[in-house]
């Protein structure tokens, strides 16, 4: 890969080179008892020498063997902080991260041959978690709509532009106009909470947003100028 | 509506990378034209730029001291449950040994149980009701078991030809039947007495000779002539002087 393009708007950083691959996704977790906890060496020092990469071809060679348990030991133990981080951070939910982060491990242990080595074992356990938080937020979200909760209310003067749009003109307009009336962030938030199912505290968390309300202020906002410009726009078609 | 409306006009589109793609993007993993599409897509859709946002933030941010607290809990959490999982593992494991341990034993003495049974069935020992009694004998008669008459004697070595056969009274009794065998169960002599002995003849006590064995027995009878008692075969022998 030489040709990095990455959109300006969204601030990303230059992806990763391969030379910095190994502690690229790594977070760092300073004074932390959990870092302690990972470096606590409990397997053989020949496992934890090798590379996460080197865990897995050889857990591959012999998934069977006695061995087996302890290489995956390894490969869970280095990860654990960091997993619980990422559904914490995916779900905004402190209490669910634990439970999540477990399912995420299940799933990696239960489907460990489908690993490609041309990935970062961290990235492709981010892909698991990032699967597993979506469809704890859209399970959460169907119960929240059957009790006919709408968690962000802009209020009825806001409310009915969008919601008036064709289903058919939605897309088209709704994009045409985000690009037009809302500011950068608005664009991620909204695309991220509506079109990704991602919490609103977990976007708050996730893209470090600092204001008082994170990323429902954003939520709000977007909506209504939203709103404002579909009216203008059926006030013009 | 409005939400529905949101959620349609927002959707990653068909031609969007999938999640999958995006982490081997980031990883630096897609190269040639797969990694030309995939960059000239991100430059210019709003859904697969913010995915990918998330993914480098999500795994690249440091942990806060906020967050910090609440990894070391998870960890902790983690790691309860793990410990707590090879305990239950190691419990089913013992569980099952002590099992293996015991079933073993304990159903190999149930075989031998339904052994035994199986054999006193077939040799017929049996307890339980009583056989039925014969067409012959009423409810209300007197029901005695075939019971022995104990000899008294003769019996085993004798220094001069016994006198007569003694024996105990049978109850019910009214006759008895003494008999002298040879060994072979040939009757030599036989008579009958409501007494409980019976004197020799002479000419039969002449037939007791040194060393020669000879067998006796007696057999009761009831009032009606029916057989109730016998004492089976009683042998004595003249010890040669």
């Amino acid at each position: 890969m030489t040709a990095w393009a990455v959109p300006r708007t969204f601030g990303l950083p230059a992806p990763a080179s391969k030379s910095r691959r190994r502690s690229c996704c790594t977070p760092v977790m300073p004074g932390s008892s959990a870092a302690g906890w990972l470096d606590d060496q409990t397997v053989s020092r020949s496992s934890s020498d090798l590379s996460d990469d080197e865990l897995v071809a050889q857990y591959r060679l012999a998934p069977t063997s006695g061995r087996s348990r302890q290489l995956l030991d390894e490969l869970m133990r280095r990860h654990h902080g960091r997993v619980v981080a990422w559904c914490y951070r995916l779900t905004g939910d402190r209490e669910a991260a634990p439970d999540l982060a477990q399912d995420v491990f299940l799933k990696a242990y239960s489907s460990l041959e489908s690993f490609r080595s041309d990935s970062k074992f961290t990235t492709w356990l981010y892909v698991i978690a990032r699967n597993r938080c979506r469809d704890e937020h859209r399970a959460r979200a169907v119960r929240v709509r059957e009790a006919e909760y709408e968690p962000v209310d802009v209020g009825q003067d806001w409310n009915g532009g969008v919601a008036a749009l064709a289903a058919r003109d939605a897309r088209t307009v709704l994009r045409s106009l985000m690009d037009e009336v809302l500011g950068e962030t608005e664009r991620v938030v909204m695309t991220l909470h509506y079109g990704h199912d991602v919490p609103l505290d977990a976007i708050t968390t996730s893209l470090g947003l600092t204001n008082a309300s994170g990323a429902k202020s954003y939520i709000v906002s977007a909506k209504r100028k939203l709103n404002a410009a579909v009216r203008r726009w059926n006030a013009r078609t | 509506m409005e939400r529905e409306n949101l959620s349609a006009a927002l959707a990653p589109g068909a031609d969007c990378l999938t999640l999958e793609q995006l982490g081997l993007y980031a990883d630096g993993a897609l190269t040639g034209a797969e990694g030309t599409a995939a960059a000239a897509h991100i430059r210019t859709c709003v859904n697969c730029g913010a995915e990918l946002l998330l993914l480098h933030r999500v795994t690249s941010t440091p942990v806060s001291a906020r967050e910090s607290a609440i990894v070391d809990e998870g960890v902790l959490a983690l790691a309860h449950r793990a410990a707590a999982d090879a305990r239950a593992a190691e419990a089913t494991q013992k569980s099952s040994t002590r099992l293996f341990r015991w079933t073993i034993p304990a159903l190999a003495a149930l075989m031998a149980v339904l052994l035994l049974i199986v054999v006193v069935d077939r040799l017929n020992i049996r307890g339980g009701a009583a056989p039925p009694l014969p067409a012959s004998v009423k409810a209300d008669d007197d029901a005695l078991r075939s019971q022995a008459v104990s000899a008294r004697a003769p019996l085993g070595d004798q220094y001069e030809p016994p006198q007569r056969l003694e024996w105990i009274a049978v109850p019910h009794a009214s006759r008895y039947r003494a008999r002298l065998m040879e060994v072979d169960r040939h009757e030599l002599w036989s008579a009958s007495t409501t007494a409980t002995q019976i004197d020799l003849p002479s000419e039969v006590r002449a037939l007791s000779v040194p060393s020669k064995t000879l067998l006796w027995e007696v057999t009761a009878f009831d009032a009606s002539g029916r057989q109730i008692a016998e004492s089976g075969a009683q042998a004595f022998r003249l010890v040669p002087r």
